[in-house]
């Protein structure tokens, strides 16, 4: 079989999946489709203390009403409930994710976060702590992001905005300093980048951060590469090449160092302006097609 | 007036054989200067004890685990660590990869092999554009693998892979443009990073995410 | 108030050092009371006793390997926490004022009818221990409040046993000065 027969026959066997699974994935939930009442009515049957369970739904009604999706706060209760999460720490989730919303941040990463940390089996502490302390990032990160856009970063339409502020608040948790981030800042604004630039830029330093490179290398590299006039693909490059060394056995210390060294002979950059360097390998594209 | 002094901070110091003791006691009680002096001290380091323990803030403990610093071991095996190994993540329990049999494997295979958006096909949802991408995960002797995420809410059987040929598991994901952190689930109890994401993610709890990216 | 038991340390630390990481919390469960009433007796202030506790537990973790066995982990605590607090004292530039103490939190989790006279006391021990010098309030706190006896203190403190009579003295004498003082100012 040629690469080309396998990929052509997938996509028609995916092709014939596709209404199917993405039906299918769009009705599917943990909570089997349970309902804001279900879940409260869970909540009543509850063992909790009277006080406590009429917190819980005070601060759902609260959420919902701020605009947080039902679907979330009704997995958050369930996973909770299921988990053997304490009252407090359910009430406390629901909170936080209303006052994120109340205050127009941006409320999907603070869900995943509790989404997760529940699946995961996270103490409900501990979880609360993540949640609230994302929250506070968030509040942080926002002016950041708005006065870049308000000094003359382009800005993106959609999600690009909230994208920013994600990004500076993780970078922010993996404590970058907000001199880096804004520095980072008026990089993009010299090379006439847009905010999305500068959300990449910043989480490809908090990525770096996290895996263990000291945090102003982290912001050196980052910086160094915007001055060359890396797009988000050229970091997304750079990110790829570190988990690629690291999986090989080098140290992190090795790692960055081959970086400063392939960025200044210039061996990452795909080339600014370079047609067509973003396209996604689709079937049969020969060279960029999946490698069994 | 200092050496009588001297006789009540040893009281107050609780030292001295019980013989001394009693002795100084007397001493103290006999002379009502002394005496004063002693009440007054004692109060006031009464006063000072019952302020008592201050209790530490809530989720304190939960803060430090969180704010602890990597664990600090040989390189070969933090990446091996890092990358490959799955922990049951329950607060008490660390568990490694051997006991659900899920193989390492190679290196050179692996960076062929990356979970990269392989457009397969691509569809409309509500008018938006959806890309299926296929996810591999190799573990020949796993019973049961499912995968949890930003795409479904971290719901962990809503998405189950599909034992293949060679031990390889599958599955596809119909998404929309956008990041979306996940791990696979293996057995129901391990989470396992996927070794051929692009790039990863710490989740907020000092585990790896693996991360996908989907362009427009 | 030294009523911990040594007996299951040594292997939980054991257990730290050969990478269960999750075994540190119990440690830190276990002592959490004890070194947030030393940072925020010495401190005098919720935040930044929060910040130093914490920093202390966090200290010890990542040098755990410098504990010896044999020795009591409480002590060790003890003396990573009282470092770290001095070390916090000497980077102020300013004098908290006694007025902008931060609300009595050790009255935080009382009943509504104790929380008053918790109130009081509190707020007359914190401000009183504000007033003295950092030794004498180190060892007024490390013997008065943590009940602990002069050879571990000077163990903890690095200081010889008769040094720390000295100050020992000398602080109640001060301390009984502030209190009779602000008793007759309350009047």
């Amino acid at each position: 079989m040629t690469k080309r027969m396998t990929t052509t026959l997938s996509s028609l066997a995916a092709a014939a999946v596709v209404t199917f699974a993405v039906a299918a994935w769009a009705a599917a939930g943990e909570t089997g489709g349970k309902t804001l009442d279900e879940a409260r009515l869970a909540v009543e049957k509850s063992s909790l203390t009277k006080d406590t369970k009429r917190e819980i739904l005070t601060k759902a009604d609260r959420a919902v009403k701020a605009g947080v999706p039902s679907e979330d706060a009704v997995i958050i209760i369930d996973r909770g409930l299921k988990h053997g999460a304490d009252g407090k720490s359910i009430a406390g989730f629901l909170e936080t994710a209303a006052t994120v919303k109340e205050r127009d941040l941006p409320m999907r990463p603070v869900l995943n976060r509790i989404e997760q940390g529940l699946s995961k089996g996270v103490p409900a502490e501990r979880i609360l702590s993540a949640a609230r302390g994302l929250a506070e990032k968030l509040a942080t990160a926002r002016p950041i992001v708005n006065d870049l856009v308000r000094s003359g970063v382009q800005p993106v339409p959609g999600g690009g905005h909230d994208d920013a502020i994600e990004t500076v608040a993780r970078a922010l948790e993996k404590s970058i300093p907000g001199n880096a981030i804004m520095r980072t800042g008026e990089k993009v604004k010299e090379q006439k980048g847009s905010i999305s630039l500068f959300a990449k830029a910043v989480d490809t330093m908090a990525t770096f951060a996290a895996s263990g490179m000291a945090t102003d290398r982290a912001s050196r590299l980052v910086q160094a590469a915007l001055d060359k006039g890396y797009s988000e693909r050229d970091l997304e490059k750079m990110e790829k090449t570190l988990f690629d060394d690291l999986k090989k056995g080098r140290s992190m210390d090795e790692v960055a160092e081959g970086m400063e060294n392939r960025m200044n002979r210039n061996d990452l950059h795909e080339g600014r302006g370079r047609i067509g360097g973003d396209q996604m390998r689709g079937p049969g594209a020969g060279m960029g097609g999946p490698r069994r | 007036m200092i050496k009588d002094k001297d006789i009540l901070h040893k009281l107050l110091d609780g030292e001295g054989s019980p013989e001394e003791r009693k002795k100084s006691e007397s001493q103290v009680q006999a002379d009502p200067a002394l005496r004063k002096e002693y009440e007054d001290l004692a109060r006031s380091l009464r006063t000072v004890k019952e302020g008592g323990r201050v209790p530490a803030p809530a989720f304190f403990t939960a803060e430090v685990m969180s704010k602890l610093p990597p664990r600090r071991v040989s390189y070969g095996e933090r990446v091996r660590e890092f990358f490959f190994r799955g922990r049951i993540l329950r607060w008490n329990l660390a568990s490694g990869l051997a006991a659900v049999g899920v193989v390492i494997i190679t290196a050179a295979l692996m960076l062929r092999l990356y979970n990269k958006p392989v457009e397969t096909s691509s569809a409309h949802l509500q008018g938006e554009s959806v890309i299926i991408v296929r996810l591999n995960f190799y573990a020949p002797q796993a019973a049961r693998v499912a995968v949890a995420g930003d795409f479904n809410k971290w719901n962990v059987s809503a998405n189950i892979l599909s034992k293949k040929n060679g031990g390889i598991w599958t599955t596809e994901l119909p998404l929309k443009p956008g990041v979306y952190a996940y791990m696979f689930i293996v057995d129901g109890k391990t989470w396992v990073t996927d070794p051929r994401a692009e790039t990863y993610r710490d989740d907020g709890f000092g585990y790896n995410n693996s991360v996908l990216r989907i362009k427009t | 108030m030294n009523d911990y038991v040594s007996t299951d340390e040594y292997p939980l630390i054991k257990e730290c050092l050969s990478g269960d990481r999750d075994k540190y919390a119990v440690l830190v469960d276990r002592y959490k009371t004890m070194v947030y009433t030393v940072a925020y007796r010495m401190l005098g202030d919720a935040d930044a006793a929060n910040d130093m506790a914490q920093e202390s537990f966090i200290s010890a973790y990542a040098g755990l390997k410098g504990f010896h066995f044999g020795s009591k982990f409480s002590s060790w605590l003890y003396r990573i926490a009282v470092n770290k607090c001095r070390d916090y004292l000497r980077g102020k530039k300013e004098m908290v004022s006694l007025d902008a103490i931060a609300e009595v939190s050790a009255c935080r989790d009382v009943t509504p009818e104790e929380a008053a006279s918790c109130r009081q006391t509190e707020d007359v021990v914190q401000k009183a221990l504000n007033m003295l010098p950092e030794d004498y309030r180190e060892i007024i706190i490390l013997k008065h409040i943590e009940e602990l006896d002069y050879k571990e203190i000077a163990a903890i403190l690095g200081v010889g046993v008769n040094a720390l009579k000295v100050r020992s003295h000398r602080g109640r004498e001060m301390l009984k000065k502030i209190l009779q003082e602000k008793t007759v100012a309350a009047q």
